[in-house]
């Protein structure tokens, strides 16, 4: 995705005073994604009902103690469904972005280190897929794919694959005169060795980093398909369709809408400060 | 002259990379699965009308001919016959056009002021609580689905306030504001989520600068010295931040346009999307492709302009 590091416009925070809070800030951070995890992975069992499960004489019923959300227009939990979609969500959006990960830091890695006309050549490739907004390039992508689970995800991952390539690049640009490793060329290591020993360390962890600050962008991408009705299959608990779902019903039950994309910016939240507090610790740009 | 050579070279770098999206979206035409008749036709579609409108497309000839062929109609300006209006794609696309130009209009405005005056804010107020609330923006501002806010606006300002129209675009000019003005907002968050940190950072790097000081020492202090001295040159890196949030805000208007029913491009593009109108999705990803790159240039551009240490190179 067009993830712009917003940390980056700040440089490391200086100071024991700064340190404290960027260690809160971790910790809230933590708390929140793992709190996220363990929902999305025990949902079949805290959630009070099935997300499938049909009430239709129970639909559209306000929060109680029974339907802590209440319940969308075909009576089936909504909270049931919040947890659920956190699966759905969760692991479309990780898949996503962990293969745009792996893809774009290869394409970088050869970019960058290879040179010459290869490296020109991937360059313009990734002009092209840049000229495109993220969104737009799904959709091209979605009508050659298909709209399952598989293309969904790998239509979002050639769609952001780009901001880990340049990344990558400009990392292997930067250490490829660096002394030792030149030194461990000169002393005759052949190419994948030096860039796997030398060079990859450090591509690794900084595209960590972005890829912390990316998923939520995955996940809104999802979110966002889901929303516009050309995602994942429409009685699949999602978050984006659960808030188009109830935006026909925002007169009377506004907190349909309202707790979907409130768990997609806690979610965005947690993450932002994991990946700030890693930025700071690892030094990185 | 150096100038010119720039220019030159900058509009065929922006043509190469429009040849490569023509590839791109070319290449996907084909992937299709059935091809590019069939998708359109639909599973319906009987072999007899796969065929004849293969003929009708010119689909039934080798690639490379075919690919030549969709480029010498492109320089034309001809993206071929959108399948739902029924009408060639680029007249559909310039009828929905000036909309979106308005949506953007309306939120580089919205965007610019909402990002000057929180960074201006945190930048004097450095260190305060203030200035800690305006950085910590962008960490939920930047994870905000953009459709999301844009249907908690509807429900705010339609639903419980009914001060503003639920979706649509009025017709004259207080009409289109009024219709606007939520869609422009919905956007302007993450704009200005991305925007307002560099800005900060930017102020505080000039406010700290030998000729503040010196604009300080002749007397200069309050507005004078912030909208004279100091916001001009704070604004040269941020404005290169511009080019890239370009981009990300063509396809949030995609989304936005949906929520608030506006007939824009981006509507189109969803339309397209959903009733497989081909030629459509393709023109206006190939639009969307152009504008990015044009923006692009200009944002350079402007940055050698103002910033008479980066030359055109």
């Amino acid at each position: 995705m067009s993830g712009i590091d917003v940390a980056a416009a700040d440089g490391p925070v200086t100071g024991t005073g700064g340190r404290r809070v960027r260690s809160v800030g971790l910790l809230i951070g933590v708390a929140i994604v793992g709190g996220y995890l363990l929902a999305a992975l025990l949902a079949p069992w805290i959630s009070p009902h099935g997300p499938l499960e049909l009430d239709v004489a129970d639909a559209l019923a306000v929060p109680s103690a029974e339907h802590p959300l209440g319940t969308d227009d075909l009576g089936r939990d909504a909270l049931s469904r919040l947890l659920h979609a956190a699966r759905v969500d969760l692991a479309l959006g990780v898949a996503a972005g962990v293969t745009a990960y792996l893809l774009g830091t290869l394409v970088g890695l050869v970019s960058g280190y290879a040179g010459g006309w290869l490296d020109l050549v991937l360059t313009r490739v990734m002009d092209v897929v840049q000229t495109m907004p993220v969104i737009v390039m799904i959709m091209i992508l979605l009508l050659v794919l298909g709209r399952g689970p598989v293309g969904i995800v790998v239509a979002l991952a050639l769609a952001s694959w780009v901001g880990y390539a340049r990344l990558a690049r400009g990392i292997v640009l930067a250490v490829r005169n660096l002394d030792h490793i030149a030194a461990a060329r000169l002393a005759g290591l052949g190419h994948p060795r030096v860039l796997l020993r030398h060079v990859l360390p450090n591509v690794w962890t900084q595209g960590f980093v972005f890829l912390t600050s990316d998923i939520v962008l995955s996940v809104g991408a999802i979110a966002a398909l889901g929303y516009l009705g050309i995602g994942i299959e429409a009685s699949t608990p999602e978050w984006g369709q659960m808030i188009s779902s109830g935006q026909a019903f925002l007169a009377t039950n506004w907190w349909l809408s309202l707790a979907p994309g409130l768990a997609i910016v806690v979610l965005g939240l947690g993450l932002a400060l994991v990946s700030d507090a890693l930025t700071d610790r690892l030094g990185s740009r | 002259m150096a100038r010119t050579r720039y220019l030159a070279r900058r509009l065929a770098s922006i043509l190469v990379t429009l040849l490569g999206v023509s590839l791109l979206l070319f290449v996907m035409l084909q992937l299709q699965p059935g091809g590019p008749a069939e998708a359109m036709l639909g599973i319906t579609a009987t072999p007899q009308r796969v065929a004849a409108l293969n003929r009708e497309l010119g689909l039934d000839q080798p690639l490379p001919e075919q690919y030549l062929h969709y480029l010498v109609r492109l320089t034309h300006g001809d993206l071929g016959e959108s399948v739902i209006f029924d009408r060639p794609v680029t007249e559909v696309i310039a009828a929905a056009l000036p909309t979106t130009l308005k949506l953007g209009a309306y939120v580089l405005i919205l965007s610019g002021m909402t990002t000057v005056s929180l960074a201006t804010l945190a930048a004097v107020r450095r260190g305060r609580p203030v200035d800690h609330a305006i950085r910590a923006l962008p960490l939920v501002g930047l994870g905000m689905p953009s459709f999301w806010i844009g249907v908690m606006l509807l429900f705010l300002f339609t639903l419980r306030f009914q001060v503003l129209p639920a979706g649509g675009l009025q017709p004259g000019l207080a009409g289109g504001l009024r219709s606007l003005l939520l869609p422009a907002v919905t956007l302007s968050v993450a704009v200005s989520a991305i925007l307002v940190r560099s800005l900060r950072r930017g102020l505080i790097d000039v406010l700290e600068s030998d000729h503040v000081t010196a604009a300080r020492a002749r007397g200069l202090t309050g507005a004078r010295l912030l909208l004279g001295h100091v916001l001009p040159n704070a604004a040269i890196p941020t404005l290169t931040l511009t080019s890239l949030v370009f981009a990300s805000l063509l396809g949030g208007a995609v989304i936005v346009e949906s929520v608030f029913a506006l007939p824009g491009i981006g509507q189109l593009l969803v339309d397209g999307f959903r009733r497989h109108d081909v030629p459509l999705v393709m023109g206006v990803a190939l639009l969307t492709a152009a504008a990015v790159m044009v923006v692009n240039l200009l944002m350079d551009v402007a940055y050698a302009l103002l910033d008479p240490r980066v030359g055109l190179r």
